[in-house]
């Protein structure tokens, strides 16, 4: 779903008459939305596009929606179960393998983040084991560490949600 | 003549003679080949002996005997069969941990294959910050730093790649003898004989680099081994009775795990899967599997194209990727 894709979308619906337009394709998913004034055709109207990573099983990207035209452009469904959807402020760092959660670099070592420590991009926050293999798991965003959604030791799955981040923090 | 440039004239008189071990090099024809006076020879011959070669010199002739087996630059690359892995070496008497090195490295841009190598380790790591007992002149630390292609799902199945190749040269050695304890163990009759320390750098959608540590127990005697992994361990030396050339270990696990790697990218474990399921010292037993305070106990079944442990557990067959593995021993 590149860039040109998208501008032949909002074109599409620029030129219809239709409200919404919702298209999802290999995991990724658009939204084009205009407000359709009584009296006038749209065409007008610029769409607003809603662009979200949406049922991927990885991170679900922080949605900064631009300001929606309509009030029903903003009841964006759920793509993921309720539990594992953060709310809207906060980033989760996820496990990109099925393996073995490691909060320290050995049992009698300090956690390599804990609670309300700020954390930068890059930043080794904790190991996840697959068949003995220590992946040390970087930060992808900066911010403070919100919760650990993850138990020292126990398995993790693919896209689990490891910690929560307030990239504002 | 300053000292850099001695020690290339000695490297350079060590590479003519060691050709033809035995045999006498005349002293004159050697002074024609490397361009230098008999004083500067004489001293480079001087040099060889303080690098530990025995070399006999007298005024006509320069004889090569015997190399040292240190893990030096020159011992390793000498007739050492590999392309890419071990192409970039870079070896320490002293280290604190090989992989520290190895990570180091990649961080600044190494190449793929860089070799690290030390004789000694002062903080040897397993996993979880577990120790690796690393004393000086008997065993190999070594870390060999990978940049694949492949995708991060598929880095996990190093390890046993790792452990095969391991498994093959240890076979040259003492066959027969010679198991794979899931993943990254390496057994001599039953006891063992090598650790591997496997660390991950990579985002969602790439590696960057893998650093593969290996801690190889070549010329241990028992007594060299701390008490509490006594019962546990063994070396190279024990299961042959000789010591043995570290160095010729290291060349063959080099040529060894380049051709694994270059497999496993290909096709992954698939022209490996036999020989692994061979070597598997726990297919066809009963095992215990612990996962932070839980015990799983069960039969290995096997273990599939993805280097898993398949377990029987109350009838189904289940894939295993984590926990500690031990082979659980019946009475009677």
């Amino acid at each position: 779903m590149n860039e040109s894709y998208i501008r032949k979308l909002i074109r599409l619906v620029e030129e219809s008459e239709i409200e919404s337009l919702e298209v999802s394709s290999w995991g990724r998913k658009v939204r084009i939305t205009q407000r359709l004034n009584a009296g006038s055709n749209g065409h007008s109207n610029s769409p607003a596009v809603m662009h979200s990573p949406a049922p991927a099983p990885s991170a679900p990207a922080p949605q900064t929606p631009a300001p929606a035209p309509t009030p029903a452009a903003t009841a964006e469904p759920p793509a993921k179960p309720a539990e594992e959807t953060p709310s809207d402020n906060l980033v989760p760092i996820t496990s990109p393998m099925v393996g073995t959660f490691y909060a320290s670099p050995a049992p009698d070592a300090d956690p390599y983040v804990s609670v309300n420590e700020k954390i930068s991009i890059g930043q080794v926050v904790c190991i996840v084991e697959a068949m003995k293999l220590m992946n040390e798991i970087e930060s992808e965003v900066s911010g403070r560490i919100v919760k650990v959604m993850a138990e020292n030791s126990k398995p993790v799955e693919f896209g689990q949600t490891l910690f929560l981040v307030d990239p504002k923090g | 003549m300053a000292e850099p440039e001695l020690d290339s004239l000695a490297e350079r008189l060590l590479s003519i003679i060691r050709t033809k071990p035995g045999e006498r090099f005349p002293t004159e024809k050697l002074l024609q080949k490397l361009t230098c006076d008999y004083d500067t020879l004489r001293r480079a011959g001087k040099l060889l002996a303080d690098w530990k070669y025995r070399v006999k010199r007298n005024r006509k002739a320069f004889t090569f005997i015997k190399a040292p087996d240190l893990l030096t630059e020159i011992e390793i690359a000498h007739g050492l069969k590999t392309k890419s892995i071990g192409r970039t070496l870079v070896c320490y008497r002293t280290v604190k941990s090989t992989n520290d090195i190895a990570s180091g490295l990649a961080e600044r841009g190494a190449e793929h294959g860089t070799v690290v190598v030390a004789d000694q380790q002062t903080k040897g790591r397993g996993r979880l910050g577990r120790v690796w007992h690393s004393p000086p002149e008997t065993g190999i630390y070594v870390s060999i730093l990978l940049r694949p292609s492949f995708h991060p799902e598929r880095a996990p199945a190093v390890s046993i790649m790792t452990a095969a190749a391991l498994a093959d040269t240890f076979s040259q050695y003492a066959p027969g003898e010679v198991q794979i304890k899931w993943p990254n163990d390496v057994w001599i009759g039953g006891k063992k004989a090598a650790g591997i320390l496997t660390e991950l750098s990579a985002d969602k959608k790439s590696v960057h680099h893998i650093v593969i540590g290996v801690g190889i127990n070549v010329n241990q005697r028992v007594g060299q081994f701390p008490e509490e992994i006594r019962p546990l361990a063994t070396s190279l030396r024990r299961a042959v009775k000789r010591k043995v050339r570290r160095v010729e270990v290291l060349q063959s696990f080099l040529v060894n795990i380049e051709r694994e790697y270059r497999n496993y990218e290909k096709d992954g474990l698939r022209k490996s899967h036999a020989k692994i399921r061979r070597y598997s010292a726990l297919i066809g037993h009963d095992i215990g599997i612990r996962t932070g305070n839980a015990l799983v106990e069960g039969r290995a079944l096997d273990i599939d194209i993805e280097g898993r442990l398949i377990m029987d557990q109350n009838g189904t067959a289940v894939p295993i990727t984590a926990g500690e593995v031990s082979v659980v021993k019946r009475q009677g």
